[in-house]
């Protein structure tokens, strides 16, 4: 089968690394291709900022027109994934919702390590899918993304740091970093969790997608029409 | 990777059944083996029955952890004894209900489920609301008919199923149905080929084939259940019923 990730950006230097990444999560009877947004978005722009939308969707159409059989957006805010499930016929997955579905399964409350200060741009996702029951709280990520960007071992501290706390005061027994730039960072996190004496499953938004797109497309399931309806004339509007 | 199936009925019949039904959706280099306890009841079709079930098929969850299964899923869809097997166990254990609850909410925002008999919508509810989908249910239906009968006479289960369905769709506003039992893999494509007949493209969920997925996928990540919320049990003196 085949998987197209949207790298919500239009900045190409990611690119092999970000392929790498969610292949090595991949079955091998899998193909994983990345695509970027359309040059014309400004490299810095930030991916859940609502100009980016249209960008995401044309991605997501045109992922369906290569044949892909499923589409992941590579933002644990997933922009642009329920407003794609009405463009495509194919199964359209964020791994900011994927991830906090699987937390739920594992434990009884999870909590979200989260770079950004503007905390409200990732509980919005939990609140619009009626997960607030199941949050014990979100926590800022005091690296930030600069240091997500610069430094893997100072941001495996932080992260280290922050899910401790999460777990010891907030009550957390899952825990979900929320960039999708630290995911080669989740079992390196979980295991040293775990050595000090936390046993607490660190579920990673990417892998997660990986395997949710792999299972939905091996049973056959795509996303309900009755609640993503097709826009009438829009999607051939758009392309 | 191993993954063992363990039914919680005492019916020799239903091994051959979850052989066929897992293997369907299980991948090629999946090797499932199936178990059924020895002691309790035929099926289970309430809290009496689930309760009597329960011993032998702890038992049977340890069983299948020391001979080196990946994972477990217990094939009833009321997942008795989901959270002690979760303390027993360092492997995952999939409850089926849990599964498809979970599989479903990626689909559409509000989905119905289909259950079997009146009586089971108490512990439904409190799956729900254990599970955290509570929010996400438009409402639950039922066949209202024996589970033992569901397996005897296709048709009739087909067209009991399709009904409840259409009712969730068309009163409840349901995006999405699953069903509340297995062993129905075989009728499920039957329910979602009326409904998309009668104008409603939406997912017919298969906890069977949900649990096997979800099984596949714990064990692909690396992850397993929090041990926080499912510490070991405490060692003490315990006389095994």
């Amino acid at each position: 089968m085949k998987i197209s990730v949207v790298l919500p950006t239009s900045n190409s230097d990611l690119l092999a690394d970000r392929q790498a990444l969610y292949a090595a999560w991949a079955r091998p009877d899998t193909v994983i291709s990345v695509r970027l947004l359309h040059k014309r978005v400004p490299v810095e722009a930030d991916p859940s900022d609502s100009f980016v939308l249209p960008e995401i969707l044309e991605q997501i159409m045109k992922a369906e027109q290569d044949r892909a059989d499923a589409v992941i957006i590579d933002c644990m805010e997933d922009p642009g994934v329920e407003e794609g499930r009405r463009l495509v016929d194919i199964p359209v997955i964020g791994p900011g919702h994927a991830a906090m579905n699987l937390a739920c399964v594992l434990g009884y409350k999870f909590s979200i390590l989260y770079p950004l200060q503007q905390l409200m741009l990732i509980e919005r996702l939990v609140t619009h899918h009626q997960l607030s029951s199941m949050l014990a709280s979100i926590r800022y990520l005091s690296c930030g993304l600069e240091g997500i960007r610069t430094s893997d071992s100072a941001t495996l501290e932080v992260l280290e740091k922050t899910a401790i706390a999460a777990i010891t005061v907030d009550g957390a027994h899952v825990i979900i970093p929320a960039c999708t730039l630290t995911s080669h960072l989740a079992q390196q996190l979980q295991e040293r969790l775990h050595n000090k004496g936390y046993p607490v499953p660190v579920v990673d938004g990417p892998s997660t997608a990986v395997k949710l797109a792999e299972a939905l497309v091996a049973l056959g399931l795509t996303p309900s029409r009755v609640a993503y309806p097709e826009p009438l004339g829009v999607s051939r509007r758009i392309s | 990777m191993k993954i063992r199936i363990i039914t919680p009925v005492i019916t020799k019949d239903v091994l051959a059944e979850s052989a066929r039904e897992f293997g369907a959706a299980a991948r090629t280099d999946t090797a499932l083996s199936h178990a059924i306890i020895e002691r309790g009841p035929a099926s289970i079709e309430c809290e009496y029955d689930e309760a009597l079930a329960l011993p032998d098929t702890l038992r049977q969850v340890k069983k299948a952890q020391a001979e080196g299964m990946d994972a477990v899923i217990i094939n009833c869809a009321s997942d008795p004894g989901l959270d002690a097997a979760r303390e027993l166990a360092s492997i995952p254990v999939v409850g089926v209900a849990q599964a498809a609850f979970s599989l479903v909410t990626m689909l559409a925002q509000k989905f119905s489920v289909i259950a079997i008999l009146e009586r089971d919508i108490p512990d439904l509810d409190r799956m729900f609301r254990v599970y955290g989908v509570l929010d996400r249910v438009a409402s639950v239906r039922v066949m209202n008919m024996p589970v033992l009968e569901l397996f005897k006479d296709r048709e009739k289960s087909v067209r009991a199923m399709t009904e409840a369905a259409l009712l969730a769709l068309t009163q409840d506003r349901a995006e999405a149905i699953t069903v509340d039992c297995t062993g129905l893999s075989g009728i499920i494509e039957d329910i979602r080929a009326n409904l998309a007949a009668a104008g409603y493209n939406v997912p017919v969920i298969d906890p069977v084939a949900a649990s096997v997925k979800l099984a596949e996928s714990l064990v692909d990540l690396r992850l397993c259940h929090s041990k926080l919320t499912y510490p070991d049990p405490p060692r003490k003196k315990i006389i095994h019923p």
